[in-house]
């Protein structure tokens, strides 16, 4: 199939860009057999349009109308249900984060707890030890690691028993005579709390 | 706001472009837009269906079966860049294309040749491919002569014709929707026109036979 012969086409059609369409002018010009040809087909379009548009039968185009309308009608319906199920969606995955986050809370205060009230008593036990006092924290036969850092401060971490408050009491007391209390401590009858005692008077 | 009195569609519809209309549609469900593009494009549309397959039952199902695609698809398969009409003719165009294919597939012409009346299948059915006479009735001269020839040319010929006279479609559209090459579409109506150049001339002939 030509291209020179096609160009026939996008002329009668009008589908070239003005350059296209001069250089093709000049081409006719030159060349009879294709002005003739040109012009034939062209006539043949021309009986084309004699072809006249045809209307649809009323009732097809009402029950595609109809259908039209079922159809916005499911998409509504789906649409709401979908909304539905998001709504739930979000409310189930709130719900299962503020649990989650609840739980966590919990769980991280009563780690808290004990971590702190165990530092607190392991202190204090152990400078009671020091101060020739028995050492009922250490009871339960574990063993305390003191160390010291470079500021010459004893660290102890040890589990602390509840139950010995007033000896927790008068430990802390008889440890002041030593050793100089760095930081301000809570008071004892709350326990949580974890205290650092120095030997070195600053 | 001003209502066509026909349809009951507001005036401003119709000077809104497909684009807006097919909007209105998908985000609002607005009816009165789907309605507006029918009424724009029905007809050119029934009569590309129509001139592919020269049935009106058939054609009916066709169109049809283009719209309810039309309704259901067009969420998931148009996307508001490309011409509307153009989409909806690629649909029309598939339907017309799989509805010929399916009838010559199962027309077993070798197995219902009769040897006596030296007939076969086709012989012995009504023409689907030219207007009945009850057709030929509601049509003007015209087109009905129109079409018949156009029933003659080959279907890839007949439907670069169809597109591009009812539609005034680019080339370059046609050659989209027909899976061929700009040069291939160009080709096809240059055909087209040729065959038909000869059938008005063979009909020219005969008439001017019977004067």
């Amino acid at each position: 199939m030509s291209k020179i012969e096609n160009r026939c086409i996008a002329y009668i059609y009008n589908e070239m860009d003005p350059t296209e369409r001069l250089e093709f002018e000049r081409e006719l010009q030159s060349d009879e057999n294709l002005l003739i040809e040109l012009e034939s087909l062209k006539r043949v379009a021309g009986c084309l349009y004699g072809l006249k548009c045809m209307e649809p039968p009323e009732s097809v185009v009402n029950s595609v109308k109809v259908k039209a309308e079922t159809a916005s009608d499911k998409n509504t319906q789906s649409g709401s249900f979908k909304y539905l199920f998001a709504s739930a969606a979000l409310t189930l995955i709130a719900v299962m984060i503020y649990g989650a986050a609840t739980l966590q809370d919990q769980q991280s205060a009563q780690k808290a707890e004990t971590t702190e009230s165990g530092t607190a008593v392991s202190s204090l036990s152990t400078a009671g030890e020091w101060s020739g006092t028995s050492n009922r924290a250490a009871s339960d036969g574990n063993e305390i690691s003191p160390w010291v850092d470079h500021d010459e401060i004893i660290h102890f971490h040890e589990k602390f028993n509840r139950g010995s408050v007033a000896s927790v009491d008068s430990m802390f007391n008889n440890s002041l005579n030593k050793l100089t209390r760095v930081n301000e401590g809570r008071t004892l009858q709350q326990v949580p709390q974890q205290i650092h005692l120095t030997g070195g008077n600053r | 706001m001003r209502l066509n009195k026909s349809d009951n569609i507001p005036v401003n519809y119709e000077k809104m472009k497909d684009r807006e209309l097919v909007h209105l549609f998908r985000k609002n469900d607005d009816q009165l837009a789907f309605q507006e593009l029918m009424n724009r494009h029905q007809a050119k549309i029934y009569s590309y269906i129509y001139s592919m397959i020269m049935n009106r039952e058939t054609a009916n199902d066709i169109f049809q079966e283009t719209f309810t695609k039309v309704i259901t698809k067009m969420d998931d398969t148009y996307n508001e860049q490309g011409k509307w009409i153009a989409w909806v003719m690629r649909i029309a165009h598939n339907a017309t294309i799989d509805h010929i294919r399916k009838q010559k597939r199962f027309v077993d012409v070798k197995s219902s040749y009769d040897e006596g009346s030296k007939t076969d299948f086709y012989d012995r059915l009504p023409d689907e491919d030219s207007p009945g006479q009850q057709e030929k009735l509601e049509l003007d001269e015209s087109t009905a002569s129109l079409l018949k020839h156009m029933a003659n040319l080959p279907e890839e010929q007949r439907t670069v014709v169809m597109l591009r006279h009812y539609y005034e479609m680019p080339f370059k559209e046609i050659a989209e929707i027909t899976d061929v090459s700009i040069n291939t579409a160009l080709g096809r109506m240059r055909y087209a026109l040729i065959n038909l150049r000869k059938m008005f001339d063979e009909e020219h002939e005969k008439e001017s036979k019977f004067l």
